[in-house]
């Protein structure tokens, strides 16, 4: 999250933190153009008026190197002038400051969808089903209950089912980005998310790549 | 009611039709009346010298006057004799006229001997003829006299006087008169039609610039930013200074636009960026149970962004209330060195960045007029400059008395980077590049500043001395 006003950059962050999402935020656009080409996010929450490099600016700068992140720009600019000179830098998602906070998180949600071409709000592998909205997971129609760092790997293995994903990837992803060095850690909350959603006598849906990392997989 | 403009290529087609109309008909019908009289000419000489050989043929003989060529007629050996005349005789009256005139006669209008008399007549046939009448003597040879002497006769060519008169058709001669007003009045109008056309395609071809001139500043006024329409180089000189003087205003007007446009940008970001704060802090505070300690946190900090957005509409009536309403303050007589000194002294005090204060002014510098409004000019600039520098910075306050105004200068040490155009900065919610949305202000401090300096009929400027010193400049009548 890009967003000078210090408020207004707590109170999103936090509200994206409670709703089970990890959240880097800057309020200096060169700043913010650093950690938007050195990591990987999920999305990119953008002001335009910021300190020191615009948001259009940096906007424009990721998309010439090609990083496909979904931008979703917060602007107080709010002609449409405006919101098609953002979404034509290359913004998926343009909203006018204020805003209510659920249709921030609404928005933000549908990115994250949107980049795993996942229209629905839920995920279906096999007999389990994650309701990304309502942080629910069930497996044969009974409700499985995960902590938010399980719920977070297994939402995120969730989105790339089918694909190999390195447990460097779910670190970052589902970590702070600077909290990813020990990757056992990630092994370890496989490993309890297995003995929930992989119970005896069921179908071993995450499986292990040895060398690679682990794949949700209903084949 | 729409205003119809004069057209620029009528006026010139009407009034150069109108003078080259004027000037054509009077040289056409000048240039007519001489063919005119130069053919009538022709006709009345053939005329003349036809009756003029005529007069040869009257011959005075012992028995009177015969005629040679009726004579020669009579006799059937002759050469045939053409034309329309008749002879009389103006003794006796007796009248012989030629073949080609048969039974019709003319009016002979004798005048006085061997003067041509001319007149206009119409034969009993109705053709109109130019007649030519002269009256002269017969002639006598030697077999004349000789003959007259034997028989007797004592005769003179004056006592018989004779009158010929020759006629000429004049249809020919108004034919091609008519001819001739005809290729006049042909002529005139195809060089009236020629005007038309050159006129018309001049002023087409010089106006071809304007017009593009026209379309350009219409493509100008549906593209933001777009760069001032140069002058054409085939406009026509006399255009120039109107489309010069065009572009200047219209140059003014981009300023403003661009002025407008950044103020507006600004209002936008300085009034709903801590709305949208205020939303967001205050939907996270109901979001879910907090603690006293935490939901007080956010309520105060609800506070203060309502604090900022206050202040910024207070700034913001204060600058509409100094640029719309001429303030009734009345004129007083205070001194300028003891409100700056005082007031620089509060704001060192208020930011507790430990400032230190170089105060180079006289003792005192009386002036006359709104002191509160001159108390609120330094407090702002004061204020910016304490704001904008870091602590322990120096701040460099100049006060100079000339004859008829003061001058304050405030210079500091900027933590901001004021930009290309520092004179920006007095636009309502300009701020430096640099200068976050969470400093405290909105951008309005300069703008007030500049509104009460021109109140009191002075100017504020800023100058940036790199790399990083600013000095605010305010010049005020005394």
């Amino acid at each position: 999250m890009i967003e000078d006003y210090l408020p207004l950059r707590e109170s999103l962050s936090e509200s994206l933190t409670e709703s089970g999402c990890i959240v880097d935020a800057c309020g200096d656009g060169e700043e913010g153009l650093w950690s938007a080409r050195n990591h990987s996010y999920e999305v990119i929450v953008l002001d335009l008026m910021l300190p020191s490099l615009d948001g259009l600016k940096i906007l424009e700068a990721l998309r010439k190197t090609g990083d496909p992140t979904p931008v979703l720009i917060i602007s107080a600019r709010d002609t449409v002038q405006q919101r098609v000179e953002g979404l034509n830098a290359g913004a998926d998602d343009y909203l006018i400051k204020p805003f209510a906070m659920v249709e921030f998180q609404a928005r933000v949600n549908a990115l994250i969808r949107r980049r795993y071409d996942q229209k629905a709000t839920a995920i279906e592998v096999g007999d389990l089903r994650i309701d990304c909205l309502r942080k629910e997971v069930f497996r044969g129609g009974e409700e499985i209950t995960l902590t938010l760092l399980q719920f977070r790997i297994l939402e995120y293995l969730a989105y790339r089912r089918g694909e190999v994903v390195s447990r460097a990837e779910i670190a970052e992803r589902v970590y702070h980005q600077y909290d990813y060095g020990d990757s056992n850690k990630v092994d370890v909350i496989i490993s309890y998310l297995r003995r929930k959603i992989d119970a005896p006598g069921r179908k071993r849906l995450i499986q292990t790549r040895r060398g690679y990392g682990y794949v949700l997989t209903d084949s | 009611m729409i205003p119809r403009h004069p057209s620029l290529r009528t006026s010139l087609v009407l009034a150069s039709s109108l003078l080259a109309a004027l000037v054509l008909v009077y040289s056409k019908a000048s240039l007519y009346q001489e063919i005119e009289r130069s053919s009538r000419q022709d006709l009345d000489e053939q005329l003349l010298h036809a009756a003029s050989l005529l007069t040869k043929s009257s011959e005075l003989v012992p028995r009177g006057v015969i005629y040679e060529w009726q004579e020669a007629l009579n006799s059937g050996v002759g050469p045939k004799v053409a034309g329309m005349f008749q002879f009389q005789d103006l003794t006796n009256g007796r009248v012989a006229t030629s073949p080609d005139l048969g039974d019709q006669r003319l009016e002979n209008q004798p005048g006085a001997l061997d003067q041509p008399v001319y007149a206009d007549a119409t034969l009993a046939n109705g053709s109109h003829v130019r007649t030519v009448s002269l009256k002269h003597l017969p002639f006598v040879n030697d077999y004349g006299k000789r003959a007259m002497a034997q028989e007797g006769i004592v005769r003179q060519p004056s006592d018989l006087p004779q009158v010929v008169t020759y006629a000429m058709g004049t249809a020919d001669l108004e034919a091609k008169l008519t001819a001739t007003r005809h290729r006049l009045l042909i002529s005139t109008v195809l060089t009236l039609l020629a005007i038309w056309a050159t006129i018309h395609l001049v002023t087409a071809w010089l106006m071809r610039p304007l017009q593009k001139l026209v379309n350009t500043l219409l493509t100008h006024s549906s593209e933001s930013g777009a760069p001032l329409p140069e002058v054409p180089d085939r406009l026509p000189r006399e255009l120039v200074p109107l489309v010069t003087a065009f572009r200047t205003l219209l140059g003014r007007v981009e300023v403003s636009r661009k002025h407008e446009k950044d103020f507006a940008y600004g209002a936008a970001h300085q009034l709903r960026t801590p709305v949208a704060g205020l939303l967001a802090v205050l939907e996270q505070a109901v979001a879910r149970e907090r603690t006293s300690e935490d939901l007080s946190r956010r309520v105060t900090q609800a506070v203060e962004i309502t604090d900022g957005i206050r202040g910024t509409l207070d700034t913001l009536m204060r600058i509409a209330r100094l640029k719309t309403i001429q303030t009734n303050a009345p004129f007083v007589r205070y001194d300028a060195v003891a409100i700056v000194k005082k007031a620089a002294g509060e704001e060192i005090g208020r930011s507790a960045k430990g400032h230190t204060l170089d105060w180079d002014a006289p003792d005192s510098a009386w002036m006359n007029g709104d002191d509160e409004l001159f108390r609120v000019l330094v407090t702002i600039l004061l204020e910016n400059a304490v704001r904008y520098s870091p602590e322990g910075s120096p701040l460099i306050v100049r006060i100079r008395e000339e004859d008829a105004r003061l001058t304050l200068e405030i210079e500091n040490v900027s933590t901001e980077e004021p930009g290309d155009d520092p004179e920006r900065l007095f636009q309502p919610f300009q701020r430096g590049t640099r200068t976050s949305v969470n400093t405290p202000g909105a951008g309005l401090g300069l703008a007030l500043a500049k509104e009460a300096a021109q109140a009191m009929e002075g100017q504020v400027a800023l100058e940036v001395n790199p790399p990083d010193r600013v000095i605010c400049r305010v010049v005020l009548p005394r």
